[in-house]
């Protein structure tokens, strides 16, 4: 298992101090992972969404794309340090470009929610759950869950979208271009862009195992 | 105070066993990187 020697180093002290299992130890080390590269992606996002002035569009898209990857997954990096990169520019850019579809006309804003919405539905029933193989969907039971949890949530997403008060445009541009965003990661282009992302010759760093 | 620590150690191992199993019954974390799974977890 491929994770940072921080992660290590944590799980190691709690397990001498706890007195755990090595299966245990390995799980707080996956814990300690995901708990550290979040909580710091998550933080240098809505920093930057703050610093471009789009604090609460990042947080919209934030919550939406967070809502979808946890039942419907998608493309991966497989390195911590390009997905920081990808997460961190992506959100804000997604917030920003959602302030200018927010400033066209109204039409184009209803006609473009309406074609996010409908890709969206689409790519959920196509590929949702798409699973990678460092956490693999096994059960048949739980992959059917997760799709219609994924299905829920186009459900409610959708509801926010056609229904959110015309005040809050720029917070309507962000989830409809977060739900293009799920779409695209969920299709073929968009797990080939990660593997572009990924092959991007950068020396001495970590990378999880296929 | 030791006694104290101990406790606190044995909510930080419950904590971090707690979030690693809601980790894993999703598909991914909500960022672009997923960790591998570990073998126990794995459903």
């Amino acid at each position: 298992m491929s994770y940072s020697s921080f992660s290590k180093n944590c799980a190691s002290y709690l397990a001498k101090k706890k007195g755990v299992t090595a299966d245990q130890e390995m799980i707080l080390a996956y814990a300690v992972d995901v708990l550290v590269i979040n909580t710091a992606n998550l933080l240098a996002t809505l920093l930057l969404g703050w610093i471009l002035g789009v604090f609460y569009g990042t947080v919209a898209s934030v919550i939406t794309v967070a809502a979808f990857r946890h039942t419907s997954g998608g493309a991966h990096s497989k390195s911590p340090w390009r997905c920081a990169v990808v997460t961190i520019l992506l959100f804000p850019l997604m917030a920003k470009l959602g302030q200018y579809i927010a400033s066209l006309d109204h039409i184009y804003m209803t006609v473009f929610s309406l074609f996010s919405i409908l890709v969206c539905v689409i790519c959920i029933i196509l590929w949702a759950p798409d699973d990678t193989p460092s956490a693999p969907i096994i059960s048949s039971r739980r992959r059917k869950i997760l799709k219609y949890l994924s299905l829920l949530n186009v459900a409610i997403i959708s509801t926010i979208i056609i229904f959110i008060d015309s005040n809050y445009a720029i917070i309507k541009g962000c989830l409809s271009l977060s739900i293009l965003w799920v779409s695209f990661i969920l299709s073929k282009p968009g797990h080939n862009l990660m593997s572009i992302i990924d092959k991007i010759n950068l020396s001495g760093e970590r990378r999880c195992k296929d | 105070m030791k006694k104290i620590g101990y406790h606190l150690f044995g909510v930080a191992v419950g904590l971090l066993l707690f979030i690693a199993n809601i980790a894993s019954a999703s598909a991914c974390a909500w960022g672009h990187y997923q960790p591998e799974v570990p073998e126990p977890l794995r459903k």
